[in-house]
């Protein structure tokens, strides 16, 4: 699987399963994957002030698509995926909300038997201003399409703002279409539960960021630089943990 | 000997006294069985004993081997030994039991358990239990059914080897094979670790099977009444009526939340109140 550094502001077009690492202060990605099975690994590399802007389509394909943003800089995602006939798109999307991060997802099952999933984890710090928008837009003659969305979002400290808003644009019957949203601190319960069986505080507390920052172990073994990525994802935690 | 005793405990929730004055002690290899109407105050026992964050000492004493208990922390007081098997037990979605109970075991141990040591106890435990062998690789309770829930309550606690532990009406949600499973597994723990056992329950089924050795009867935050295996028979099958009378007590009654209808959403489609 190829691995691309996104370094300059010149679109890069993906046809293929890769590993994304972006490191300059624009990114413009276009997908056009076709006729088969795919994953995209999009990591934030960039240490800077970033926006992205990804889009595209799907088309008699599956496609995963994972987002991993642990960076403590300013983001502006928008990403606008048309998803066809035949086809599924499974996104994972990962942002620890640090500084100002302003997210757009905007998945249209454009044709019929389209499918969408979409998890959102977040974890947002204090004086962090964090903003969702997930949007899922089934047009007209998408018949049997399913979209779903989840969003889950651990606020730590005193964040200034953290919005999520998932938006469900439906204008076909004959379809499936869901969407959960979990906002708030830790639940005292869960970490009593945490406490009760030896965990302290902090170890609980690890546990739960690695359940949002971190895929599983295996996740990773598909991409160039996965192992690496994890680790940092690891110490991102453990460095979360002692603050 | 490993024993949990507790004097004179006054146990309040906000302004409610709940508990008012409880005596109890409860040695290594002893069953106890808790009985008694709801909302008087068995789970609030067993709860304060853990160190629940909602409920506020007032005056007693609680000691574990000696130590204060009321002066450890709750992560500190499981591994020093004491376990509570809760009656809902939380979900924690994201964090597979894998993780979660390694590193519980981890939180206890010196040295890290080897993960070929950890996953040979844990697919054991869990073959005993006849739960679904992706146990490990599934988020704690999330998505369990109520059953599984309780299951999953025992296997931690199998798997964490506590010296005693509490068992919040761990049998319902449970059918009658489950119950024997269960109830045979805290058995062997108790023959292999002699374990001590205090235990919530309403169901004379299940404290047949487990057989207490002490039992307690709890109405309005005080023990009324102990004995031993036959009180659990008796009260199976006169109730508490008789020990009303006999002691001339009321219990107190369960409080239930109000239920609300939120107008706007309860609306019929013609736009009436439901």
């Amino acid at each position: 699987m190829p691995s691309i550094t996104v370094d300059n502001e010149k679109r890069v077009k993906i046809v293929s399963s890769s590993t994304m690492i972006i490191r300059s202060a624009k990114a413009d990605i276009e997908y056009d994957l076709k006729d088969g099975d795919y994953a995209v690994l999009i990591f934030n590399d960039s240490k800077k002030d970033l926006t992205i802007s990804d889009h595209g389509q799907i088309s008699n394909a599956r496609v995963n698509i994972t987002y991993i943003q642990l960076d403590d800089h300013d983001l502006i995602q928008n990403s606008h995926i048309d998803v066809n006939r035949d086809s599924s798109l499974t996104i994972n999307a990962t942002y620890l909300g640090s500084k100002n991060k302003d997210i757009i997802f905007d998945l249209v099952n454009n044709e019929p038997d389209s499918n969408i999933d979409i998890t959102s984890n977040i974890v947002c710090l204090d004086e962090s201003a964090f903003k969702l928008d997930c949007i899922g837009t089934i047009k007209k003659g998408s018949k049997r399409s399913k979209c779903h969305q989840a969003s889950h979002c651990l606020t730590m400290g005193n964040p200034k703002k953290a919005t999520v808003l998932p938006v469900l644009n439906i204008d076909e019957n004959d379809v499936e279409a869901s969407h959960s949203l979990s906002c708030g601190t830790i639940d005292d319960e869960i970490l009593f539960y945490m406490n009760s069986r030896g965990l302290s505080s902090m170890q609980a507390l690890n546990l739960i960021l690695r359940s949002y920052l971190m895929p599983d172990e295996h996740f990773y073994d598909d991409f160039i630089d996965g192992k690496a990525i994890q680790e940092m994802a690891a110490k991102k935690v453990d460095s979360l943990c002692s603050m | 000997m490993n024993k949990l005793v507790i004097k004179d405990l006054y146990v309040s929730a906000g302004d409610k006294e709940i508990l008012k004055g409880i005596d109890l002690q409860i040695n290594e290899g002893e069953i106890h069985a808790i009985m008694g109407p709801n909302g008087n105050g068995k789970s609030t026992l067993l709860s304060t004993i853990m160190g629940h964050p909602a409920y506020t000492v007032t005056s007693g004493s609680i000691e574990f081997n000696g130590e204060d208990v009321l002066k450890m922390s709750v992560d500190e007081r499981s591994r020093k030994g004491l376990f509570l098997a809760m009656q809902y037990p939380k979900e924690i979605a994201g964090v597979t039991n894998s993780d979660f109970l390694r590193a519980a075991i981890n939180a206890r141990l010196d040295k890290n358990i080897s993960l070929f040591k950890f996953i040979k106890e844990m697919e054991g435990n869990i073959s005993r239990l006849k739960m679904k062998e992706d146990l490990a690789h599934r988020f704690v309770n999330d998505g369990f059914s109520g059953g599984e829930k309780k299951r999953n309550e025992i296997l931690q606690m199998m798997m964490l080897h506590p010296k005693i532990a509490m068992l919040d009406e761990i049998d319902s949600g449970l059918d009658v094979d489950a119950i024997k499973l269960v109830s045979d597994a805290i058995l062997n723990l108790k023959e292999e670790s002699n374990l001590g056992l205090l235990i919530v329950s309403h169901y004379e089924r299940f404290f047949t099977m487990i057989k207490p050795s002490h039992s307690h009867v709890i109405v309005d935050g005080r023990i009324v009444v102990e004995g031993d295996d036959e009180l659990v028979y008796k009260i199976d099958n006169d109730g508490y009526d008789w020990l009303y009378e006999e002691l001339k007590i009321q219990p107190l009654k369960e409080e239930r939340p109000m239920v609300y209808s939120l107008g706007t959403c309860a609306r019929n489609p013609r736009g009436k109140n439901a």
